[in-house]
């Protein structure tokens, strides 16, 4: 059972862990320190809960003991509205970006849509990168999201939706990069 | 409400996790507004993209590691393992580093003393090879996670 447990979650536990620190040893460790404590607390775990839910819960403490190690260098209001990262604080304007949109559109019908996804969720902040990693490249729902982060389903739903709006704005400057060539 | 208002909604949408009455309401409101149905489209088209997305597996070694040690666990059942076996795991490199080397090498030393106080004294360099050999695999205070450092205590303590 453990075993099999091994080779079909080692794999999403470490592109989760990858996505939040971007760093392939770092992963390596958060996943390890994961399974460890699985094992460690394997004659405690009671048959009649899915091991999923039980390796969920582990999991979530590592990323919070992982996460209080950053987050006091980057203190943030998560779930605050999405600000422009120009350094003045000011709101991309809507009209702007909804006028874009037809153009981001654009973007990811392009074969190279996955690249400009991928480089405008590296350019997230680490939570935002976290829930959407859980979101649409784990595709859990957000009861399970909600277990993972240790998040209400109220925050779940607003963290989503501010880490897409941040997305798309990201996505927006890259519609500009290529117009340019860049 | 202004279409920014929808936003939450339309990403909830998205990730069909609306009531059916939610869902009732978004599609109504995308149906006859372009600016949120292309937002929906944006949310829904780049959760597909990402859906797809090659990620790094597991490196193999880590994954063989993991499974080793699953292995010993299971075989164990629910007894545990024993402590030479853990720190067979430990030193096998699966376990994760907590930068217990010096306690390690001192609980090493303090069991050789121990077992060999009753025949002769533990000889100098065999004390110094196995701080070495814990010493070499020491990582930075950083990588700690909080907590292990009780976790392995209270372990030991129930052996
Ligand atoms: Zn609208």
């Amino acid at each position: 059972m453990l075993q099999r447990f091994v080779e079909e979650f080692s794999d999403s536990a470490f592109q989760f862990a990858y996505r939040l620190c971007e760093d392939a040893e770092q992963s390596r460790e958060l996943v390890q320190e994961a399974f460890y404590r699985l094992f460690k607390s394997w004659d405690r775990y009671d048959s009649s809960q899915p091991l999923e839910k039980w390796f969920l819960v582990i999991l979530k403490n590592v990323y919070i003991d992982h996460s209080k190690k950053f987050d006091r260098k980057h203190m943030v209001s998560l779930d605050m509205p999405v600000r422009h990262e120009d350094g003045e604080g000011v709101p991309i304007s809507e009209t702007i970006a909804d006028g874009r949109d037809g153009e981001v559109l654009d973007l990811l019908e392009k074969r190279e849509a996955s690249g400009h996804l991928e480089a405008a969720l590296a350019a997230l902040s680490r939570e935002h990168r976290a829930i959407l990693t859980l979101c649409d490249i784990q595709g859990m729902g957000y009861e399970e999201i909600s277990g993972v982060l240790g998040l209400p389903l109220g925050t779940v739903r607003s963290r989503v939706s501010r880490a897409r709006t941040a997305l798309r704005e990201g996505l927006v400057k890259r519609t500009g990069m290529v117009a340019y060539g860049l | 409400m202004g279409c920014e208002g929808w936003t939450d909604l339309l990403s909830a949408y998205a990730d069909r996790e609306t009531s059916p009455e939610e869902s009732a309401q978004v599609e109504a409101h995308a149906a006859g507004c372009r600016s949120c149905g292309r937002r929906l489209a944006i949310m829904a088209k780049s959760k597909e993209v990402l859906s797809r997305l090659p990620l790094p597996e597991a490196p193999r070694d880590l994954k063989e590691a993991l499974l080793r040690q699953a292995a010993r666990v299971e075989g164990q059942g629910r007894t545990g393992l024993s402590f030479a076996e853990r720190l067979a795991a430990w030193l096998s490199g699966s376990a994760p580093r907590y930068g217990l080397a010096f306690g390690l090498a001192a609980f090493l030393l303090v069991g050789l003393w121990i077992e060999r106080r009753q025949d002769e004294p533990v000889p100098l360099d065999l004390m110094l090879s196995a701080h070495r050999q814990y010493a070499e695999t020491a990582v930075s205070p950083a990588s700690v996670p909080a907590g292990a450092d009780e976790e392995l205590e209270e372990e030991e303590g129930d052996e």
